[in-house]
């Protein structure tokens, strides 16, 4: 692990759901420029893992820092704000809006100009609203969505879904971008094309990433550091050839994918 | 001067239909009491205007802000709580026969069930057309803003709205706050027509016309309500036997839209607005014959 | 301090209807996440049911004016699910839409009776085997024991079902998450059948001791706002804030008409609705239910 202060900071994090334990006495630690790979069995409390981060649920205990500041009473729009995006296991696009328009609205979700001024339609409006267009435009074709700029959202076939809501995490300048399953239903082919995308990404844009992800080989070609959660604890940290070798974690969850496989 | 009311009519259902657009068709926030904000605006306006002798145009802008400042006092502690869309959708269901009730058991000024008479005429074709065409213009830019897209994202996916760093209760807020304003200067603006107030005028009926007009000429789109809206003013005053099933026909209609055409007849799409000019133009030519 | 404690009796009874009122909303709630605004249709519909019985039939005792009114309303409650929200539901419609839906049905059915009966109001006949009871000073109509007693049994008998049952458990299951019920292997479709006629059987009893005590005329289901309140106040989605919230109700808006007046009660009661919102944005028993992830 590297020395300087951690990106993340998850300490001891606790979260309860009437009286059941969902993650106990968790803690993470992300540092810059890493990509974390985020495994364990079904039920694991991954997602809640980043339900956390994100806001959308509240730990019962334990303390989230990011960026040295902590996340405790901020509400889910504040930290987006902060610089953590994140991508949904069940797509969660704006499905009638077309895709320009979603990879627009996190660039405008706090609008850069007053009520009054959108009313009246003063300059500045179409202004900000011709920039904010071109910069989404830009992120469209560094994931080669360009071409379906105008399509609506929810008629584009699933695996551009993905790619699309990729893009819209990336369009809210994030500097720790959070995958939930980014492969989820993916054949063999596009799993290859999204390797690449997201090695691509990473680099380009000098993200953080951390993702949930079930496809092994995946999350052993893409990431450095790899934790391992089952039934809502921590088993197991470390490289992947760590993580390929621990004997607790082959037992909880290895064991049972190769047995499948 | 038949005519003419009834374009005065449509107008004034177009700018109430105008802001419950912003409201339901865009943020996807039902709103079955919107009446009640159109009873508070037209009370505030007729009783500055009468009481403390306010001038006719500040009097109308005033009854719109009352109707804000009510908007928020019942709406924040409903779009605050986990189940915002219900918890907001009961609060106006007994907005409206609240307002009702209370108004009809204040005698002084208020006048009680009697209402306030002798309003003077002040709302005249032009005046009310220029409020009409003004607001419908502030909607539309609102509505084409980053504002209106960040409200749209709110009804389509509210989760991955927040997540994106949308604010959902401070947008929620303003639209709720921009429609109460369009209810009350529309609720003003009738008033200073009918020159009659009693609180019988904004019933829960007048509510079921607001969100027919919503609900037939179909979410994310403004000119498609506000043709609706002119529409069901007009509508039932050549056909006289439908002003009694008026409201049944729109029940009926309410069901069977969602069941084959949720977003409505005009859904996600604009009626270019020349068109919509030209229809003004007739409706006025007509009122001027 | 005599009429003190017949205040609280008659609260009571008209918490009990209100309780009951707001369980059969509260549960469609609960499961289907979406307010039923034809609730106030149904409960109508049901006081109808009753009003036809006694009157027309001429068969006038509680059981067969209850039996009218629960046949109607578990009818009416059922077309409406399979007419108006099934298909949107299998369409995972957002809410709403399901809500204009039952707006839609709501006015529909309101507006169709007012034409076809006539604003009226129509008395209910029925015989009490008693008038009043006497306690000392103390003065109890029979209708208030009888609808509170009533009420009483019946949430107790709905407790005993959801608690105990195959078919309570699978209640409860799909009330906590419906998709994973559905593929468990619960039947949806049958659960919502049970539900929405539950619904209709409550919203049909309460509807009877309301027209008992007023009368029955085509806007009777306003009340089912009272219902709503109490699921506000007492937490969206929860059974037990249902009834907790509707004995509230019905006593605090009892206790406003006897000392104070009874033209603001529901005026009190809806201020009571939003100071529990700016206190308790979740009721005083609701869960903040988050969608799923």
């Amino acid at each position: 692990m590297t020395k300087q202060t951690p990106l993340l900071d998850v300490s001891r994090m606790n979260i309860v759901f009437g009286g059941l334990r969902a993650i106990e006495n968790v803690s993470v630690q992300v540092s810059e420029d890493e990509f974390i790979g985020l495994i364990g069995p079904n039920g694991a409390g991954k997602t809640t893992f980043f339900n956390a981060i994100t806001g959308y649920v509240k730990p019962s205990c334990g303390e989230i820092l990011f960026d040295g500041k902590s996340l405790a009473r901020k509400p889910p729009s504040k930290i987006a704000n902060c610089g953590i995006s994140r991508t949904f296991q069940n797509i969660r696009l704006f499905p009638k809006m077309t895709v320009l328009e979603n990879v627009s609205t996190p660039m405008h979700s706090t609008p850069k100009y007053s009520v009054w001024a959108a009313m009246l339609g003063l300059p500045v409006v179409k202004r900000v609203q011709a920039e904010t267009d071109r910069r989404a435009m830009e992120f469209l074709e560094i994931l080669g969505l360009g071409e379906h700029k105008n399509r609506q959202a929810g008629t584009l076939p699933y695996g551009l879904q993905r790619r699309l809501e990729i893009a819209r995490a990336l369009a809210a300048s994030p500097k720790l971008l959070l995958l939930d399953e980014p492969a989820a239903g993916m054949n063999n082919d596009e799993c290859s094309e999204l390797i690449e995308l997201l090695r691509e990404i990473h680099k380009m844009f000098s993200l953080t990433v951390m993702m949930i992800e079930h496809h092994i080989d995946i999350v052993l070609k893409l990431c450095s550091r790899i934790y391992v959660l089952n039934l809502g604890q921590l088993l197991a940290e470390g490289t992947p050839k760590q993580i390929q070798t621990d004997p607790k974690v082959i037992k909880a969850y290895l064991g049972e994918r190769r047995r499948k496989a | 001067m038949y005519l003419q009311s009834l374009a005065i009519f449509a107008c004034v259902n177009m700018i109430a239909v105008a802001g419950l657009v912003l409201l339901t068709g865009y943020t996807g926030i039902f709103s079955i009491g919107h009446a009640g904000f159109m009873a508070v605006g037209a009370y505030a306006a007729v009783i500055s205007f009468k009481y403390l002798a306010v001038p006719f145009l500040p009097a109308i802008i005033a009854g719109g802000f009352v109707a804000v400042l009510i908007s928020v006092i019942i709406g924040y502690p409903a779009l605050r709580s986990m189940m915002a869309g219900d918890a907001f959708a009961i609060v106006m269901l007994g907005f409206v026969s609240v307002v009702r009730i209370s108004i009809t058991n204040i005698k002084p000024v208020f006048n009680a069930s009697f209402g306030i008479s002798d309003i003077p005429r002040l709302s005249t074709m032009s005046v009310v057309l220029a409020f009409t065409i003004l607001s419908v213009w502030f909607m539309r830019n609102f509505l084409k803003s980053h504002y209106g897209k960040n409200c749209i994202a709110i009804q389509q996916q509210e989760t991955a709205a927040e997540m994106v760093g949308i604010n959902v209760l401070k947008t929620k807020l303003i639209a709720l706050m921009i429609s109460a304003f369009y209810a009350g200067v529309a609720g003003g603006l009738f008033s200073f027509f009918a020159t009659y107030l009693a609180p019988t005028n904004f019933s829960e009926a007048k509510s079921d016309d607001l969100l027919a007009a919503v609900v037939l000429g179909g979410i994310n789109t403004l000119s498609g309500p506000l043709l609706a809206a002119a529409i069901l003013v007009v509508l039932p005053e050549f056909l006289r036997f439908l002003a009694i099933w008026r409201l049944v026909f729109y029940g009926a209609a309410f069901v069977v839209i969602m069941q084959f055409k949720p977003e409505g007849l005009m859904g996600y799409r604009e009626i270019s607005f020349k068109w919509v000019g030209r229809l003004y133009g007739k409706v006025r030519g007509k009122a001027r014959d | 301090m005599n009429l003190f404690v017949q205040q609280v009796v008659t609260g009571l009874s008209i918490g009990g209807i209100y309780a009951l009122l707001a369980v059969g909303y509260a549960l469609i709630y609960s499961i289907f996440k979406f307010t039923n605004f034809a609730f106030g249709a149904i409960l109508m519909c049901a006081a109808y049911g009753a009003y036809f019985v006694t009157h027309t039939l001429k068969m006038t005792s509680l059981v067969s004016g209850l039996l009218g009114a629960v046949v109607i309303g578990v009818i009416v409650s059922l077309a409406t699910e399979l007419l108006a929200y099934r298909s949107l539901r299998r369409l995972k419609a957002s809410r709403l839409f399901l809500m204009i839906s039952a707006m839609g049905v709501n006015i529909f059915v309101q507006n169709l009776m007012t034409i076809m009966m006539s604003a009226n109001l129509r008395s209910l006949d029925i015989k009490m085997p008693f008038n009043v009871i006497r306690f000392g000073k103390i003065r109890i109509g029979s209708l208030d024991i009888f609808s509170l007693v009533i009420s009483l049994i019946v949430l107790g008998v709905l407790w005993i079902f959801i608690e105990k049952t195959k078919h309570g458990i699978a209640i409860r299951a799909s009330a906590h998450d419906t998709d994973t019920a559905g593929l468990m292997g619960i039947n949806v479709n049958k659960i919502s059948f049970i539900v929405f006629a539950i619904s209709g059987l409550t919203a049909a009893i309460s509807g009877t001791f309301m027209g008992m005590k007023y009368a029955v005329y085509p806007t009777l289901g306003a009340i089912s706002s009272k219902a709503f309140i109490s699921s506000v106040i007492g937490g969206l989605g929860s059974l037990p804030g249902a009834v907790l919230g509707g004995f509230i109700l019905g006593v605090l808006e009892t206790m406003i008409s006897g000392y104070i007046s009874s033209s603001f009660r529901d005026l009190f009661s809806f201020s009571v609705m939003i100071a529990v919102l700016v206190f308790l944005p979740n009721g005083i028993l609701g869960s903040g239910i988050n969608d799923k992830l």
